[in-house]
Parts: C-alpha cells; sequence; structure tokens
C-alpha cells in the first residue's frame, strides 16, 4: 500500500477514516502512508502460524515449543515418529517469504525488519546472515524438494497425517474438508531470542483503496465509508472460514474455534507485518527475492554470494 | 508460424519481356480500374499500418525504454534516462541471465539435433504408407493442437513429484519440476513431444511433393533405403529443410508457455522470454530492465534473421 501511495496513485482518505468506528491503532497504523495519512480501509486480514492436527499431535503427546529448542527437539522427535517435521514448498516462490519473515522478527526484531523492507538497511549485514544461518540449521527438518511442491500439496501432506506443522497463512485450512476443520490447532513461531519475545507477526491485511482521481468522488469516499461500517463486516464474516474481518464491531458469534483464536492473536500482537512482497517493493520482491530464496534452499551453504547478490540489485532497484 | 513463404511453384505467368519490363509494368498498372488501385492500395496499407502499429513501433519503444528505469507508472515525459545501466545489471548482478542464455542455447540444441531429425524421420517412415500411417499421422500430431498451457497442466499431472504419475508408476521420488538439474530435461521431453510433430507435418507434406521418378531412378540404380533418402530426396528438399531450421529456430528462442505455466520460468527453468515476461508483467513492472532483456532477445534472434535473409536472397539471385 505504502508504494502505491507513495507513488502518488492513490487517494488520501483521511477523512473517511474520520468517520470509521471498529479498527485497532494497529489497523490504523497499517493503513497510514508514509507521510501520516490514511490511504487504506481494512475488510479482512488472517495470521500466519505454525498449523498442526491436534489428534496427530495428542496420538504421540506433543506439547507446542515455547523457544526455538524446544521446536528443533520437538522435530527431531517428529522424525523418529515417522513424520516429515515441517511441511514445505516454494513452487510459487512466495510461500518462503513467511519464514524468512518470521525468522527476521523473531530474531533481529520488527523495527529491523521493517528498515530492511524499506531498503534502509543492509542485507549483508550480519543480522540477515544470521537469519539465513538459523534457517539453514532448520531446513533439513522441513519437507525435502520442496522447489517443485505447492502450498496446495504440502497442506495436504499436513491433511494426509504425513507432516507434523506447516507455517503457512490461515488459508491452510481450505485444503481440510468440513469435519476435519475443528482438527486445525495452531501456535504463534516459537520466541528464538528472549529479548524480542514472540509478539511479532505476518498478518496480510486486505482491503479497499481509492484511484488517484477517480470519476465520481464524492460516491467513492461514501463507498469506503460503507466498506469500513459494520453492515459490509457482517456480510464479509460469513462469506469466507478461512480469514478473519477486520472491523472489531462485527457481529463474529459465527467464527469458527480456529477464527476466535487466530483473532485474540492478532488482536494481542503488539507489532503486525504484512508480508515480505506487501511491505517491501513488489518489484524487488518478485523479481529478486523469489529467485534469491529458491536459490538458498537449492544450496543453503552459500549465504555471503547470496546475501551480496540481493545487496547487489537491491541498491540498483531502490534508487528512487 | 505462418508467415513463411510456400514452396516456389513454377509460374505459371511468364515474365514481361526483358527490353519493355518497367513499361510493361507501369502500362499494366495503367490498365488497372480504380477501384482495382484503391483495392491494392488497402490491401498493403492496411497491414502496414498493423505491422508498423503492433510490431514495429513497439520494437523500438522497447529498445528505448532499455535505457530508462521506468517503472510503468506516471507521465512519460518524467521518464528517467540512465543509459547502459540496465544493461550493465543484466549481465552483471541478475542471477537468472546467465542460465536464461544457456537455457535457451540447451533448447535449440535439442530440438534442432534431437527433436527436428525424429520429426524428419517420422515423416519418413510415414511417408511410406504403411498400414495405419492415418493413425500414426493424427496421433503424432495432436499434441500440436493442444495449447502449450494446456500441454504444461497435462504434464505437471504426470510430473508432480508427490502426486505425480511417473513417480507413483516407477516408485521414484524424482522432483522433475523442482530439481534444477532435471526440471530442464523435463520440460524439454514435453516440448519435444509437441514440436516432433509439428515438423513431422511440415516434412510429410514436403515429402509428398518429392517426384516419384527421382526415388524410382535412385531404386533402379540399386541405392539403398538410407542411401537414397540422403543422397536423392534430402538435397531435392532444400526449401523445405530450409523451413524446417527456420522453425526450429524461432521455436527455441520463441519458447516460454510450458515454462511459465510450470513455474513462472524460476529455478532451472529460466528462459529469456521468461525472464522479460516477468520483469515487464505484473507487479514487478520493471518496464525499463525487462525492455532491456527484450533488446538482447531482439538482437539475438536478429543474428539467426539475418542469416537466414542472406541465405534466401543469395539463393533468389542465382
Amino acid at each position: 500500500m505504502r508504494f502505491f501511495a507513495q507513488k502518488g496513485l492513490a487517494s488520501d482518505i483521511s477523512d473517511v477514516w474520520g468517520k470509521l468506528s471498529g479498527y485497532s491503532d494497529a489497523f490504523k497504523k497499517a493503513s497510514t502512508g508514509d507521510d501520516g495519512k490514511q490511504y487504506f480501509v481494512p475488510a479482512t486480514y488472517y495470521p500466519w502460524a505454525v498449523f498442526y492436527r491436534k489428534s496427530v499431535w495428542q496420538q504421540h503427546g506433543y506439547q507446542q515449543p515455547k523457544t526455538l529448542d524446544d521446536l528443533t527437539a520437538l522435530a527431531a522427535q517428529m522424525k523418529k515418529d515417522g513424520l516429515t517435521p515441517i511441511a514445505f514448498a516454494d513452487k510459487d516462490g512466495w510461500p518462503a517469504m513467511g519464514t524468512f519473515d518470521i525468522l527476521n522478527l523473531r530474531i533481529n526484531g520488527y523495527q529491523f525488519h521493517v528498515d530492511l523492507m524499506a531498503g534502509k538497511e543492509s542485507w549483508t549485514s550480519d543480522k540477515v546472515k544470521k537469519v539465513f544461518d538459523t534457517w539453514a540449521g532448520l531446513l533439513p527438518l522441513h519437507q525435502p524438494d520442496s522447489l517443485g511442491r505447492t502450498w496446495q500439496e504440502a497442506a495436504q501432506s499436513l491433511q494426509q497425517k504425513k507432516s507434523g506443522m506447516y507455517l503457512l497463512g490461515l488459508f491452510v485450512g481450505q485444503q481440510f474438508s468440513n469435519e476435519e476443520q475443528s482438527d486445525l490447532d495452531f501456535f504463534t513461531f516459537p520466541e528464538i531470542d528472549p529479548a524480542i519475545g514472540a509478539k511479532a507477526l505476518d498478518a496480510p491485511i486486505d482491503g479497499y483503496m481509492m484511484a488517484r482521481k477517480p470519476k465520481n468522488e464524492d460516491s467513492a469516499r461514501k463507498l469506503l465509508e460503507y466498506f469500513g461500517g459494520k453492515a459490509a463486516a457482517d456480510i464479509t464474516v460469513k462469506n469466507d472460514p478461512a480469514t478473519l474481518v477486520a472491523n472489531s464491531g462485527a457481529d463474529v458469534s459465527g467464527y469458527t474455534a480456529l477464527q476466535k483464536k487466530a483473532a485474540e492473536l492478532v488482536g494481542s500482537a503488539t507489532e503486525i507485518a504484512q508480508f515480505l512482497d506487501r511491505d517491501t517493493r513488489p518489484d524487488f520482491a518478485s523479481t529478486v527475492i523469489i529467485p534469491a530464496l529458491q536459490q538458498f534452499i537449492k544450496n543453503p551453504k552459500d549465504i555471503g554470494g547470496l546475501t551480496s547478490s540481493i545487496e547487489n540489485q537491491k541498491k540498483s532497484i531502490f534508487t528512487d | 508460424m505462418s508467415d513463411l513463404p510456400l514452396i516456389q511453384t513454377d509460374r505459371a505467368v511468364p515474365p514481361p519481356a526483358a527490353t519493355t519490363s518497367t513499361g510493361g509494368r507501369r502500362r499494366r498498372l495503367r490498365l488497372l480500374s480504380r477501384t482495382d488501385r484503391v483495392v491494392i492500395t488497402l490491401m498493403v496499407l492496411v497491414p502496414l499500418l498493423l505491422v508498423t502499429g503492433f510490431v514495429w513501433m513497439p520494437a523500438v519503444a522497447t529498445v528505448l525504454l532499455s535505457g530508462t528505469n521506468w517503472d510503468g507508472i506516471g507521465p512519460l515525459n518524467e521518464i528517467e534516462f540512465v543509459g547502459a545501466r540496465n544493461y550493465s545489471d543484466v549481465v552483471n548482478i541478475y542471477p537468472p541471465f546467465v542460465p536464461a542464455v544457456q537455457h535457451n542455447l540447451l533448447w535449440l540444441a535439442v530440438l534442432f539435433l534431437v527433436a527436428s531429425p525424429f520429426g524428419m524421420f517420422l515423416a519418413v517412415l510415414l511417408d511410406k504408407e504403411l498400414r495405419g500411417s492415418r493413425f500414426y499421422q493424427t496421433a503424432l500430431y495432436l499434441p500440436v493442437v493442444l495449447s502449450l498451457a494446456l500441454i504444461g497442466f497435462v504434464w505437471q499431472l504426470l510430473y508432480s513429484r508427490d502426486q505425480g504419475l511417473i513417480n507413483a508408476v516407477f516408485g521414484s521420488n524424482v522432483d522433475w519440476y523442482g530439481d534444477s538439474n532435471v526440471n530442464i530435461w523435463a520440460v524439454m521431453v514435453a516440448s519435444g513431444w509437441r514440436h516432433v510433430g509439428y515438423i513431422m507435418l511440415l516434412y510429410l507434406a514436403g515429402l509428398k511433393g518429392v517426384d516419384p521418378s527421382l526415388r524410382e531412378a535412385a531404386a533402379v540404380d540399386g541405392a539403398s533405403e538410407s542411401r537414397a533418402f540422403f543422397r536423392v530426396v534430402f538435397p531435392v528438399m532444400r526449401p523445405i529443410n530450409i523451413i524446417v531450421l527456420v522453425v526450429t529456430v524461432i521455436e527455441s528462442l520463441r519458447a516460454f508457455d510450458l515454462v511459465w505455466v510450470v513455474n513462472k520460468g524460476r529455478n532451472g527453468l529460466e528462459l529469456i522470454s521468461a525472464l522479460v515476461t516477468q520483469n515487464v508483467v505484473g507487479e514487478a513492472s520493471r518496464i525499463g530492465f525487462g525492455s532491456a532483456l527484450a533488446t538482447i532477445m531482439l538482437v539475438v534472434s536478429l543474428v539467426f534473421i539475418t542469416i537466414y535473409l542472406a541465405t534466401v536472397m543469395r539463393e533468389n539471385r542465382q
């Protein structure tokens, strides 16, 4: 959103925001551009978390890990029990960004992550290298041959009880049948640095923006006001069980247990990132990061070469 | 794929006499009615405008834009020129570029050395009109009729690591589409499957036009099948051979649909055309950078086009 707002493609809708209610400060912050004005009316959102099947975990007696060491030990135990510890797919290029984001948020904190996305920090810094190092250590616990697998196939491996857990968005539930929805549970990625904790997460928000010069500006603003209101939110809630509605005034009595838990998770999060390809420039994310992360998964040893390649390309893109 | 010259048939109309050639043509034009002249002008002008507008102007615009860092947004007069920086970026710091060039060359080599000769071989076999040749013809040509996007999807059902047919039948675990050592070959098999049918049909059509008396003469002289083909039929098929060569080169430069459908041209399936699309189309919108890649592709194509035109023009002069 900020990228397009800064290019002057979206209209300032701060006056619409003046009439809206039911949005937390976190949502207002996420809707605000670099110049302090609002450009975005949130509609729905969903968190990224580590999902698992309750029945499988109960059967093997697994507990939710609270630290990275717990997670590694749990994964080792899963391997012994014949499961693939962490399902993983990156054929489409973007799912691996979720892993990078959460590791960066846990290891280096929210502010560093936001600055890195904005191009203000160097990809060759030790902080970024530490993220890749940690990830390289965890890769053996991930499903092998991820570059030929789509996220749907990885989610199906979770559904078929072949994998123990999967870091993905709430939409992982789309690969489960209606009866299996209640078997799905999640936990937020465990903390790595006790000083940073585990409060930050990726929770992409979808919503509405207004073009710079709409033909019918007054009606557009009225429409945006409607979209940000309770009536529209109530309709949205009924539509998709794999997403959450952003307006806290909506009637969420129809939420499943999973949705309620997800809403609580995001509600208690102090720092919400949008996801790598929305937090940074889209051309950087799609033409540089996607091939770079796929290259990393193929060859996790050459972190130095990888990060300097990313940094060189970043410098050629972030020129304006 | 159809704007190639057909075989030159014998001219039924004799050319005008040498001494009055220009005078004769002008005299013939004056004999045309006004409607004829208007129709001829339109028939030349309309395609000319279309080709200029849809092919030449975008090509020139691409070359010009390759010297900018435009991102597709904003007014044209605010475009910044950055000279050759995009080209140095492509060559120096863009990791997918070198693999893409290698893959395009590999594609050309495989099509030229394996797929096209195999198609020609099948055409020679089918030319013998054995039993069931009509069935084989249809079966071999069928993949050509399918769109490449559909072919990509069908082969995905075969090649998927977890749920594909090949791994299920052979019990193997090969990551056909995800392992960058393997996937370019997997995709080339799928592409060759289609290319073979196409070349086969082109060549079969040409073989049907070969004078049967030549073959009879070769048989009478005691030539074996393969000698008869290589020494007699093949040289006579020179125009078709050139067409097959041109089609092979065009298809290898144009290769795009299949890799795009598989994984958008990443991770071992890089091709220059896919890189251009990745950069120009969609959220990336790196118009300047993508145009530099497209210009490189244009220059490479021009090399082949020049060779082809030089060969054809030399022949016409003979």
